[in-house]
């Protein structure tokens, strides 16, 4: 901390506004995915939301720091929230507890809480989860076309009731690629004759709350359409035989293409910080996605790209500095001299 | 003759202008308070009494003056008497106390003679000792002496004259444009034939609509100066001196250089009427006009004030306000607090704001960095705030240093927009102080390690000289005991000759 000399004004918005707004563009994504997958979504954010407000709480009081601004600020609430909504509609309760201790507790606060965490912390939480508990994470997807009821999901949820639990499209399409065509597959019970059905308008509410942050200067532009470019990109390319890939559409319908564009790759401290380096970090983090979700061991691959993009994050910084006014040039890559 | 500026700036903000609190009063006077006080720290430059303690003195006697070619000068307001001895907290940021000179005002107000009047025709350098004489600093705020910088670039072909006015609250430049714009051009003709100028611009931002309308008048009486005005959007900080002459002409000034070195030069309208006042008049410098403005006075307006006033006497006089909680010199932006109220106003001082905690609240507490990049978006200079703030964070001013960090002009939009509230400017020069410190221990170093170093080899060269000493007097005595004694050799000789002479008389 240090005294505040000028400027003596400020611009109002602050940091909790900030995430609010986050908060705010997400409702009609939760909104459409509690309409097409259940109540198990709500569950999910409860229990993420509560659990990491009290890991916040615990650990600030461990640290002996002051926990009122770190409970105030939202930021807490919003990653745990992009945590449950990442988790699948029907899993067991102890997945949302488990996911929102290692978002705020093993990638937040362990790094030293809100600004100071080199990846994103949803994405750390949910790819721990990922891999290490693969059968609850992958098995418990609800096939929107049979939206389980309040007491199925809880039934699900809680007493693990089995039943009601699907793939996603992208799952399913990737495991059936492999020996049907694209006709046969469609017949598939998610598919149901349409390739992307109810995810196609999951994703425009993604979309409508992601424009809403970019109309308000939430975020900017450059790392969502870095994202959607990356995958797009290699699946247009490729994807043209949809006997054998996955298709354009689904990959960018499907699965959390769009709401990663808008609300992962978007988190400002671990991504990089220069507008092109936005571009690039997205870019990166949607190549990777497609590597993987093509050629690597699991459907949706967004929490993977994020990461591995996270490294690169500070190096992107370093290489995308613009030009400062009155020099020749950008300097570009590590600029301190070697110090005697 | 009016035109917009063909570029734009790169990053900037829009605060709250709050302008028309003070640009729609007309300029008056204020009553002589019953002390001036003048210190005689100026910035770097220290100047020295030129009159006694107890000394009578006349409006316009020079009472203070600096040596060296930035030398800096007071003249007196008013005639009265001097008294020398007291302290003042300096007008600045760090508020350190500070001599000064008192001026108790007789109320006559009796001025001493004026300077005989000079003309166009004059000499150059006439012209730039008169206006040495009068004591003119540029009165936009950095307060470097006028005739010092004109001094350093006779080269330039353009003046500039900056009426931007781009920090928020500010009208003086604008109210003086509006009333006292021949004078502003009079003062321009003086400049430009120092300089050998040859073209004459004027930058404005837009919400100055009527300054820019006197300034198009004035200019069309003086077709000689070759004048034109350019009109820039409102934005901060289009009144950075670097920033305006890149709205106009599209050029960056190399890093590290001035205006000079691209053909301009830069003044500040009061500055021009002052110099104006000095050659026309034989005036020195003795007053300015200053926006006393903010919701913590009742009667806000530019006024004439005599250098030296002290500042609570001004808010006194424009109707101080119980609820007024802080007082900043300067615009809210780039101003600084006044800690000492007592303290008389300078050249420099453009603004007295007077805000209530309503108005300009405190600061909320600081939270986190997010990294969210706003500030590299507001940065005028294209900065990265959020990377220059990390590392002098992290005490490595030096890496801050080389991503730019004295190429930053603190204009404080990053600050600003800051959704956590850091105030990167404290930051900045907290970096720049601790680069200064280290650059100064550096130097300070290596002239120990010099000054050791040379002791060193004294005291080995002395070392060695002894033992050669030594050395040479030890052979002495081994020669000594193996038998090399003369006296043996004398002894021996004396046996020989006796056995010869022996021999011989046998």
């Amino acid at each position: 901390m240090i005294g505040r000399t000028s400027p003596h004004r400020t611009q109002e918005r602050g940091t909790q506004n900030l995430m609010q707004w986050v908060l705010l563009a997400m409702l009609p994504g939760i909104a459409l995915m509690t309409v097409f997958f259940g109540v198990g979504v709500l569950v999910n954010i409860a229990l993420a939301v509560t659990t990491g407000w009290l890991t916040e709480l615990a650990i600030c009081k461990l640290r002996k720091r002051d926990a009122a601004p770190v409970l105030t600020d939202y930021s807490g609430v919003v990653a745990c929230t992009l945590l449950a909504v990442s988790l699948p509609p029907l899993a067991p309760f102890w997945i949302a507890i488990t996911g929102a201790l290692l978002t705020v507790g093993l990638a937040k606060q362990l790094f030293g809480g809100l600004g100071h965490n080199p990846f994103n912390p949803a994405m750390v939480g949910y790819a721990v989860l990922l891999i290490s508990f693969p059968v609850a994470m992958s098995t418990t997807w609800v096939d929107s076309a049979q939206t389980p009821s309040i007491g199925q999901t809880l039934a699900a949820q809680f007493a693990g009731v089995d039943g009601y639990a699907g793939a996603t499209p992208l799952d399913r399409y990737k495991d059936l690629a492999d020996r049907l065509t694209q006709s046969e597959i469609l017949n598939d019970g998610v598919f149901a004759g349409q390739l992307t059905g109810h995810w196609t308008w999951l994703a425009l509410a993604w979309l409508a709350g992601g424009l809403v942050m970019i109309a308000k200067r939430i975020t900017y532009w450059h790392a969502p359409v870095g994202l959607l470019l990356g995958i797009a990109l290699p699946a247009g390319l490729f994807g043209w035989d949809s006997d054998q890939f996955v298709p354009l559409s689904l990959h960018l319908t499907a699965g959390a293409t769009v709401f990663a564009a808008f609300f992962i790759v978007t988190d400002p401290v671990s991504g990089a910080t220069s507008p092109r380096g936005r571009l690039a970090f997205g870019l990166g983090a949607g190549l990777l996605t497609w590597v993987i979700r093509t050629y690597g061991g699991y459907p949706d691959a967004i929490a993977f790209g994020v990461l591995l993009m996270n490294l690169c994050a500070p190096l992107l910084d370093q290489y995308t500095r613009p030009r400062i006014y009155g020099h020749d040039r950008a300097r570009r890559g590590p600029v301190l001299e070697k110090r005697s | 003759m009016i035109q917009p500026t063909p570029y734009a700036l790169a990053g900037g903000i829009h605060p709250d202008e709050q302008k028309d609190l003070s640009n729609a009063v007309v300029p008056r006077g204020i009553p002589l308070p019953p002390v001036l006080r003048f210190p005689l720290v100026i910035g770097q430059s220290e100047l020295q009494p030129w009159v006694a303690d107890g000394e009578k003195v006349l409006a316009g006697q020079c009472i203070a003056r600096g040596n060296g070619p930035q030398a800096q000068a007071w003249h007196a307001p008013t005639s009265g008497l001097i008294r020398t001895g007291a302290t003042v907290s300096a007008t600045d940021a760090l508020a350190v106390p500070v001599d000064c000179l008192e001026l108790i005002p007789d109320e006559v107000d009796r001025w001493a003679e004026a300077e005989a009047p000079l003309s166009l025709e004059s000499d150059a350098s006439a012209l730039l000792d008169r206006i040495h004489w009068a004591g003119i600093a540029g009165m936009g705020g950095a307060g470097f002496p006028t005739h010092a910088k004109l001094a350093l670039a006779n080269s330039a072909q353009t003046l500039i004259i900056n009426i931007a006015e781009c920090e928020p609250y500010i009208s003086c430049d604008d109210v003086i444009t509006r009333y006292d714009s021949q004078r502003i051009l009079e003062g321009a003709a003086v400049v430009m034939k120092v300089l050998g100028a040859n073209q004459l611009w004027i930058g404005i931002e837009d919400n100055k609509p009527e300054a820019a309308q006197a300034m198009e008048q004035a200019l069309t009486a003086r077709p000689e100066l070759n004048g034109q005005i350019w009109v820039c959007p409102t934005k901060y900080p289009s009144g950075g001196e670097k920033q305006l002459i890149q709205l106009i002409t599209g050029q960056e000034i190399p890093a590290g250089e001035h205006p000079p070195a691209l053909g301009y030069h830069m003044h500040n309208p009061a500055t021009l009427v002052a110099v104006a006042d000095a050659v026309f008049s034989g005036r020195p410098l003795t007053q300015r006009l200053v926006t006393l403005t903010g919701q913590g006075i009742d009667d806000p307006g530019n006024r004439w004030i005599p250098l030296g006033t002290p500042i609570d006497w001004c808010i006194e006089q424009a109707d101080r306000r119980a609820d007024l909680d802080r007082i900043i010199m300067g615009g809210p932006m780039m101003g600084f607090e006044v800690m000492d109220a007592q303290a008389g106003v300078l050249k420099t001082t453009n603004c007295l704001l007077a805000t209530t905690q309503s108005e300009l609240p405190t600061a909320p507490a600081e939270q986190p960095c997010i990294r969210c990049g706003e500030c590299a978006v507001a940065c005028p200079v294209a900065l990265q705030p959020q990377g220059l703030f990390w590392q002098i964070q992290g005490n490595d001013p030096e890496r801050a240093q080389s991503e730019g960090l004295m190429d930053c002009i603190e204009c404080g939009a990053c600050a600003y927009v800051c959704p956590s509230h850091i105030p990167l400017v404290s930051y900045y020069r907290h970096g720049k102080a601790v680069l200064r410190q280290r650059q100064e221990d550096l130097v300070k170093s290596d002239r120990a390690r010099a000054r050791f170093e040379s002791r060193q080899a004294r005291i080995e060269a002395e070392q060695a000289a002894r033992a050669a000493k030594r050395a040479a007097r030890a052979k002495q005595i081994e020669q000594a005991q193996a038998g090399n004694d003369p006296r043996k050799a004398q002894i021996e000789a004396a046996l020989a000759r006796t056995k010869q002479k022996k021999e011989a008389s046998e």
